[in-house]
């Protein structure tokens, strides 16, 4: 929660090794790489709900679903541009999530969360059943690639320069509202509801609020993905991406976006780093999850910067 | 500050017939509170009697069974602790209750939520709005922890500081909201005595700004020098109203902190 220098300082050196990360990896490596950034922004928006404000929201996926149907969706229909199926996307998650949000999020702790899985599954089964529109089970394909003019993001090394663009812009806009009344007002909800009426805080209106920007950035995430991978199916958009999401972002730190997308690449990639384990690999995933979370409790990011502030603090 | 003739419009809050039950017990009996516009009016009685259910009751944490409580002519009962806040009435907790995660000035910012106007979409395009409304507040905010002696702190983890300064900090939360009558529920509570004579001198500078402020209080050295008037609860009644001389004199008030025998053995 501290800025300065050393903020800054991470987030060049956070740049620095996003900008070569292409560089000495494998062509599927590359794709793995643009996988997880697309992940990232969704982490972003989970960092919202439930790193801000505590939202126990374990149904992220849904949001990243609505966005990439209705973007697809639209571009299938309409012929419309990603630059304006994506906008339109984000506006239909924000919408949704809001209607949503404001009965749900009256609830609170482990209400909330199984509610949350209730709204990951109930749309999954739409995208399943609705078979006229969101072509059930088989998906949408051909869905186009992002391009700008004549110029198409049709490798993944031009997709991975577009994912850095996109989330330099995620990082800016997060930033912007951690450091305003809003961000503050979520970080003060999570802490102590009761200290927030008596501030005159809305809390509510607050969660609702988190829990929309959230939905937005996994629209995002969601549009994106469904013009990089041309073609979507409800299973990427199923619970067990919502676990994920959220495994990624306490594995990073739950409360830093820097954290969100460091959790992002290191689960996409753990799949690739367990190889040698074969069979085993979702019981030393899980194992390696628990060793984390048990000595690193504040995530990899959390816990780099807190040594990283007690070092400049023995030398000062 | 306080006007002798007291014209009704004198009262800034007006309580009457309030009743809270909790199961079968009377934690608030029926219970008339005229708070004066300006005054420091103390709120006192031994464990249990009650204070800290009427505060709850005043800020909106707890809905009255029964009774109405009129705060500068809007009703408070059946309002939610934001908008009661929001009306003007602001609090500080028994316990202190901070934003850890947050630093000291954002801690004190969050009470300025009322005053803020500019929308999201505001925030995200840095309209003129927007931009000034932060550095006005951010400043104003500033100013006050530079009255309350924390200026230094601004930019501090709240979980780093002193347990005296963290009492302030809530002082300065509840001020930024510009409230015209502010409820503190045993502000002296765990400071020592040089915290406590910061403590009234700071209540006494609220007074002559002309803030109005219901004390719930334990430290009976602290009523006595800064209360105008002083209401005693027992088992969820009033059972003494009037001046600090008044007070220590009442037979029912000695009665009700000391046992019958000794108010008896004192009296004779």
């Amino acid at each position: 929660m501290t800025s300065g220098p050393g903020k800054i300082a991470a987030y060049v050196v956070g740049a620095l090794i996003l900008l070569s990360l292409p560089y000495g990896i494998s062509s599927y490596g590359l794709r793995v790489l643009d996988l997880s950034l697309i992940s990232a922004i969704a982490v972003i928006g989970l960092c919202f709900a439930f790193g801000y404000a505590g939202l126990l929201h374990l149904g992220q996926a849904a949001f990243v679903g609505i966005g990439a149907y209705a973007s697809a969706l639209l571009a299938a229909r309409f012929g419309l541009g990603f630059w304006v199926t994506m906008p339109c996307a984000l506006v239909i998650a924000a919408i949704a999530a809001i209607i949503v949000g404001v009965p749900m999020l009256r609830l609170r702790g482990h209400y909330l969360a199984l509610a949350t899985v209730g709204l990951n599954v109930t749309t999954e089964i739409v995208a399943k059943n609705w078979e006229s529109v969101t072509g059930g089970e088989d998906g949408l394909s051909a869905i186009p690639t992002i391009g700008i003019g004549a110029f198409r993001f049709d490798s993944d090394l031009r997709f991975f320069y577009l994912m850095l663009a996109m989330l330099a812009i995620v990082i800016a806009i997060g930033l912007a509202i951690r450091h305003s009344r809003f961000g503050r007002a979520m970080i003060a909800v999570r802490d102590d509801e009761l200290a927030c009426g008596a501030s005159g805080v809305f809390a509510l209106r607050t969660k609702v609020l988190a829990f929309t920007i959230a939905a937005v950035f996994g629209a995002l995430s969601g549009a994106l993905y469904a013009h990089y991978a041309n073609y979507i199916s409800p299973s990427d958009f199923d619970f067990v991406h919502s676990i994920a999401y959220l495994v990624m972002l306490i594995v990073g730190g739950e409360t830093s976006m820097i954290g969100a997308i460091g959790g992002a690449i290191l689960i996409g990639f753990a799949p690739e780093m367990l190889r040698f384990v074969g069979e085993a690999y979702l019981a030393v995933f899980g194992i390696g999850v628990i060793v984390i979370l048990v000595l690193m409790p504040e995530g990899i990011v959390g816990t780099l910067s807190r040594l990283w502030r007690s070092r400049v603090a023995r030398h000062v | 500050m306080s006007d002798p003739a007291g014209a009704p419009s004198d009262i800034i809050l007006s309580v009457r017939g309030l009743l809270h039950r909790f199961g079968g017990l009377l934690a608030v009996n029926a219970l008339d509170l005229d708070v004066r516009r300006g005054a420091v009016h103390a709120l006192i009685g031994p464990n249990g009697a009650g204070k800290s259910t009427l505060v709850n009751l005043l800020s909106g944490a707890m809905r009255p069974t029964e009774g109405r409580i009129s705060f500068d002519g809007t009703n408070l009962v059946g309002l939610p602790m934001y908008r009661v806040a929001r009306a003007g009435l602001a609090r500080t907790f028994q316990n202190g209750r901070l934003f850890t995660r947050l630093s000291v000035i954002e801690n004190v910012l969050i009470g300025a939520e009322r005053r803020f106007r500019a929308s999201f979409v505001g925030m995200l395009v840095r309209s003129p709005r927007f931009r000034a409304e932060e550095r006005d507040l951010t400043a104003g905010a500033h100013a006050l922890l530079d009255l309350l002696g924390m200026e230094a702190d601004a930019d501090r983890p709240v979980s780093t500081l002193p347990y005296g300064k963290q009492r302030k900090l809530e002082i300065a939360r509840a001020l930024i909201l510009e409230p015209r009558m502010l409820l503190m529920d045993e502000p002296a509570a765990g400071l020592n005595s040089g915290e406590v004579d910061g403590l009234i001198e700071v209540i006494e500078g609220l007074r002559a700004r002309g803030l109005t402020i219901l004390l719930i209080e334990h430290n009976m050295g602290l009523v006595m020098r800064l209360a105008d008037r002083i209401t005693v609860l027992n088992f969820g009644r009033k059972i003494a109203e009037g001046t600090a001389g008044d007070i220590v004199n009442d037979e029912q008030v000695i009665e009700a902190y000391l046992g019958r025998r000794a108010a008896h053995a004192r009296l004779s």
